[in-house]
């Protein structure tokens, strides 16, 4: 056999290379990021079995969970993923040890903690919904795992903890080789920003002209939140003089706030209408230069200043966006009685493979509650997870019976990773994402493989079970609203948020710019609706000329906040409270931007009372 | 070569290599933000993988560091 000089093989190799690259650019880029998934998971399973970890699956789940479209994205579900766990690791751990003896105080304390992370997980949104369920459904998965010996409990809790973490260092390493560079995130960043502020100016020149301007751009503007917040997350540098990036939404609200207000009132108002609303005074022009400026600043790679823009804290916990707390309760109680009857049955019949049941029902009932249609997303659950139980267990004990080699469980792992990575980000494949988990979960690959076929078909049928068991729940067990009734319960709470601004004690009134931007959360909500959207531009008008007030005169502000209270609680058919309005603005001692603001409620307030007999 | 001996926390032997990558964590928290302040973005292709290679090589220091003197 003729043997190749040093200079060949290197050539052969560069060709090879060459090859390669061409055929992976050529490839659909969802196809490429599925294989990088897929041999992610299999590096975190053989490493997982380096460190003799007891169940190396949960690294594959985790690298597949935190493996999302975008590196943001991933990696705040990563932060919550490490957070999630950790707190349910320790409340497992605190549940085993208080109730190992008390099954029924055990039960009673899990269905609460599942109930109230499921309703905690409602009211959030994103990558923070995900991290309340975590810390929901990690209980069950340890506490349960370990339930015919709770001694072992703190062992399972480390073990579990151990091995997320692990998937989830080699999903980050994996995204770090293929993550864009800060300027491909600041261009990209740069190009929503400027669709959202022409979005914004079209809306604006369509008010001025006296057309219809149509929906207030409230959700774009909400996303170009989000977008630099991911912005933010994906590359920490861009906070460095990247306070303009941070504002550009802020500036949109109080634009289109300023305009609207423009727009009831016409051009002769004294005082400003950014004034009014308690704004710096810029026009709306202004601000949207002001955003055009910086994205333009941004897609050069030039930044506004040094000084990083500091991120609040409480975003941390919760976003300044809407809640839905009667959803959030509903959904809490349904997972509690889910898990319960489960319990209940497994206690009642002494099923061997009752906590698989309950494990499986409290992870569902907690991811999707929170999703818009939560009995749709559950029973494609249902069904991703029957295809994977068909194909784990042929995989097991057909194919991983042959040879106890890791090339081969790698060769089988391949594929049925990059399905489950095509199958959890393409939105044609509903059911993807459970096939993901659960292939994996049926299969579940160990260092010391035990072969039980018995065994194993009955935890399936449990599992199975449990998750059938929530789908019921989800469709006749307080089922979940249809779209009407989310916009009639946020035109609700856009009612409520007006009136505690209104009479809410002023210390706990919230700052101006987080009041606006739940409001527009709320407004985003009922725009579908033309009445309901009309009504509610005025009461975001009525709620930031009642906060200025407030913030400025306290006893006149509590006055006014009477009144407005009396406006939107008797109806505003009450005429007579747009007169008692126009007196006090009257008063000769009043500044004279207290009774404009006093006088444009007036209006807004007989505006709202003049809808409301309309419809 | 290295001393090796897992630390007793609260019942969890934790091995030193990861409180290692601990403190490197928080070493290259603080020289991230001063690299921040300077710009490094302007020099660096892949900033994230950047960020991954300083953690490394700090880790790599830290645990070099508890190298007995003397072997």
């Amino acid at each position: 056999m003729p043997q190749l000089l040093p200079s060949e093989i290197g050539s052969t190799w560069r060709v090879a290379g060459r090859q390669f690259c061409a055929l992976a650019f050529s490839w659909p880029r969802d196809a490429v990021e599925a294989v990088r998934i897929a041999l992610t998971v299999v590096a975190a399973i053989w490493l997982a079995m380096w460190f003799e970890l007891t169940l190396p699956h949960w690294a594959a789940v985790t690298v597949i969970s935190v493996s999302l479209t975008t590196r943001a994205a991933s990696l705040q579900k990563s932060l919550w993923y490490a957070a999630g766990s950790i707190v349910g690791v320790v409340v497992a751990i605190a549940l085993v040890a208080n109730f190992a003896q008390a099954t029924l105080a055990y039960d009673v304390a899990f269905a609460l903690w599942l109930g109230l992370l499921t309703a905690a997980s409602s009211i959030e949104s994103g990558q923070r919904s995900y991290g309340f369920a975590l810390m929901g459904y990690t209980v069950p998965i340890v506490a349960l795992g370990s339930v015919q010996n709770p001694n072992a409990v703190f062992e399972t809790g480390i073990d579990r903890l151990a091995t997320i973490l692990l998937g989830i260092a080699c999903a980050y390493v994996s995204s770090v080789l293929v993550a864009p560079g800060v300027l491909a995130v600041s261009r990209k960043l740069a190009d929503r920003m400027q669709t959202v502020v022409d979005d914004c100016a079209i809306w604006v020149d369509a008010i001025r002209r006296g057309d219809d301007p149509g929906q207030m751009p409230a959700k774009e503007i909400l996303s170009l939140d989000d977008a630099a917040r991911d912005a933010f997350a994906e590359h920490p540098s861009l906070r460095w003089g990247g306070r303009a990036i941070r504002n550009a939404a802020p500036r949109l609200r109080w634009a289109l706030a300023t305009e609207l207000l423009r727009s009831r009132l016409g051009d002769a108002q004294a005082p400003s209408p950014a004034i009014l609303i308690g704004d710096d005074g810029s026009k709306a022009d202004t601000q949207i230069l002001r955003v055009r400026v910086a994205a333009r600043l941004l897609r050069q790679g030039a930044r506004i200043g040094c000084r990083p823009a500091a991120s609040p804290a409480h975003l941390l916990l919760w976003n300044d966006y809407d809640w839905d707390g009667y959803h959030a309760i509903k959904n809490g109680i349904r997972t509690a009685a889910t898990v319960s009857v489960l319990n209940a049955f497994w206690y009642a019949t002494g099923w061997t493979y009752g906590s698989d049941a309950v494990t499986w029902a409290a992870v569902l009932s907690a991811l999707a509650a929170s999703h818009l249609d939560p009995a749709g997303d559950a029973r494609n659950f249902l069904i991703g997870a029957l295809l994977a139980a068909v194909v784990g267990i042929v995989v097991r004990y057909t194919l991983l019976t042959r040879t106890g080699d890791f090339m081969l469980l790698a060769a089988v792992l391949l594929p049925i990773g990059i399905l489950a990575a095509l199958g959890r980000s393409d939105p044609r494949a509903p059911a993807g994402g459970a096939f993901g988990f659960f292939v994996i979960a049926v299969i579940e690959p160990t260092n010391v493989m035990t072969y039980d076929l018995a065994a194993s078909l009955n935890q399936v049928v449990a599992e199975l079970l449990g998750i059938w068991v929530t789908v019921v729940a989800f469709t006749t067990l307080v089922p979940p609203i249809d779209g009407a009734t989310q916009r009639r319960r946020a035109h609700r709470r856009l009612l409520a948020g007006v009136r505690r601004a209104a009479v809410r004690n002023p210390l706990l009134l919230p700052p101006p710019d987080r009041w606006l931007a739940r409001t527009f959360g709320r407004l985003a909500l009922v725009q579908q609706d033309a009445e309901a959207a009309r009504d509610g531009e005025t009461l975001l008008l009525v709620g930031l000329l009642t906060l200025a007030l407030r913030t400025e005169d306290a006893q006149t502000g509590r006055e006014v906040g009477r009144i407005v209270l009396r406006a939107l609680t008797s109806g505003p058919s009450d005429t007579g409270l747009s007169g008692r309005l126009r007196v006090i603005a009257a008063r000769p001692h009043l500044p004279a931007l207290e009774a404009a603001r006093i006088g444009v409620l007036a209006i807004l307030i007989a505006d709202l009372g003049r809808q409301e007999t309309t419809t | 070569m290295i001393g090796l001996q897992a630390v007793d926390l609260l019942g969890v032997f934790v091995e030193p290599a990861v409180i290692c990558l601990v403190a490197a964590l928080v070493a290259t928290a603080g020289l991230r933000r001063i690299l921040n302040r300077i710009g490094i973005d302007r020099f660096v292709h892949n900033r994230a993988l950047f960020d991954l290679a300083v953690l490394i090589a700090m880790t790599s220091l830290f645990i070099l560091s508890l190298r007995r003197p003397g072997r």
